[in-house]
């Protein structure tokens, strides 16, 4: 492997997911509680009640969520959207030095919303999506170690670029090109524990990434 | 005609006509003579004797409230310079929506022409460049015109890399090398290829703020 490239992420995009045992009927009918706790425990990492939204068009209550969005700044975007059978927070271009906060402020909440909701987690599911800009290589030349020369038979000439998806238990990594110029576009996708706290699923995060651009020969800010 | 008659023809004004505005901000706002008062309207005519609000009196039977009125005032020589529209800062809406969404327009325009340059180009420093090319659109355009013969040139998979160098006089220049993997030869071929077809014909409408290279890899 030659020297490191350095490589940018220009986007990201962190999903995590929890669905519930049982959907959260209870609170169906006087959510007030719930959205004010919820809130109370998102409002440190910038959220605000002007951010708060509901869909009442929908008519699935499967589909139906009380969506939290962070205002101040109101980009990068951040939100946590409750629903009645999941919660699901999404935050985009999410820097690791802010991860401490994000992680107290959005676990208290979904702590919020096992008490006063009663909600029980099924199972918990991470997912990000990052374009990473290589600047001085070719991208083909950064994935190419990854496949066997064997595999570019598979087109009828030399591949513009090759990318590989690897599964293992219930985690999985795509590695492939990116709308960006000279970009990979690499998603890690995870399902952990119930019992896995913010912290642990950050830290299994935090070594994916590295171990990517480890093995990719990138040097950049993760 | 009674009275209540005569007053009754106008009883419902015309529709409020916007003030005319600047086209770009460093026009002054000026008052503008309203259009309604142009004698080609239809509510105009010599029965109409004033020009003027009123507001009629309760006392006048068949009203149940107060209402305004308007005629037109006979006497004046030119009804433009009669009547003018009275700055009201209701009617400094349309002005206020009219920067807004120019602004909207500008930001659109504007992430619209990033996202085209971020999937063509690989930025150095992200930020500096963008800000660079954001102000000058000729600068931004001929970026955006550039992918494809430089791609003839190069090959459809260069990478063009955008870099600012500024030189000992503090003049910037936005260079976009394109990393080449083959010989120095090659290199250079490809180069003289592109400002040949392309760059030659177009660079003097950049005044030496952009430039094109390429860097062996």
């Amino acid at each position: 492997m030659p020297d490191k490239s350095q490589a940018e992420i220009t986007y990201s995009l962190l999903e995590y997911t929890s669905p519930f045992k049982r959907p959260l009927l209870g609170v169906s009918s006087s959510p007030g509680e719930l959205i004010s706790r919820v809130l109370n425990e998102l409002e440190p990492s910038g959220y605000t009640f002007s951010g708060v939204d509901v869909n009442l068009q929908i008519l699935k209550l499967d589909e139906l969520a009380v969506v939290f969005r962070r205002t101040t700044p109101p980009t990068p975007a951040r939100s946590f959207a409750l629903g009645l059978g999941k919660v699901r927070i999404t935050a985009e271009n999410l820097d690791w030095t802010e991860a401490d906060r994000f992680i107290s402020s959005h676990s208290a909440a979904l702590n919020a919303v096992r008490e006063v909701g009663g909600a029980e987690t099924q199972s918990q599911q991470l997912v990000i999506g990052m374009h990473i800009q290589i600047k001085d290589r070719p991208r083909k030349d950064v994935t190419a170690p990854l496949l066997s020369p064997v595999a570019s038979e598979l087109v009828d000439k030399e591949p513009d670029f090759s990318g590989v998806i690897l599964l293992r238990g219930k985690a999985t990594i795509v590695i492939d090109a990116s709308s960006v110029a000279n970009g990979l576009f690499v998603r890690i996708i995870r399902e952990h524990q119930p019992e896995a706290t913010f912290g642990e699923l950050a830290e299994i995060l935090r070594n994916d990434e590295k171990r990517i651009f480890d093995t990719l020969g990138l040097e950049g800010i993760l | 005609m009674s009275a209540l008659e005569q007053f009754a023809i106008q009883e419902t004004p015309p529709p409020p006509v916007p003030v005319a505005t600047s086209t770009s901000l460093d026009q002054p706002r000026t008052e503008q003579p309203s259009a309604w008062t142009s004698l080609t309207r239809p509510w105009h005519g010599p029965r109409f004797m004033f020009t003027q609000l009123v507001v009629v009196d309760l006392a006048l039977q068949g009203f149940e409230e107060p209402r305004t009125i308007f005629y037109q005032h006979s006497a004046a020589p030119v009804a433009d310079e009669q009547i003018r529209v009275v700055e009201d800062p209701r009617q400094q809406e349309p002005l206020a929506h009219h920067i807004l969404s120019e602004t909207r327009n500008q930001e659109a325009h504007q992430d619209r022409a990033s996202r085209a340059l971020e999937q063509a180009y690989v930025f150095g420093d992200r930020r500096e460049i963008l800000a660079f090319i954001m102000g000058s659109r000729v600068i931004e355009e001929l970026l955006l015109e550039a992918q494809e013969p430089l791609n003839s040139a190069f090959g459809q998979e260069s990478v063009k890399k955008l870099t600012l160098v500024e030189d000992d006089e503090g003049f910037v220049t936005l260079f976009c090398f394109i990393l080449a993997p083959g010989n120095l030869h090659e290199a250079r071929r490809a180069l003289r290829s592109f400002d040949e077809s392309w760059w030659l014909a177009r660079s003097g409408k950049v005044g030496g703020k952009l430039n094109f290279d390429f860097e062996l890899i």
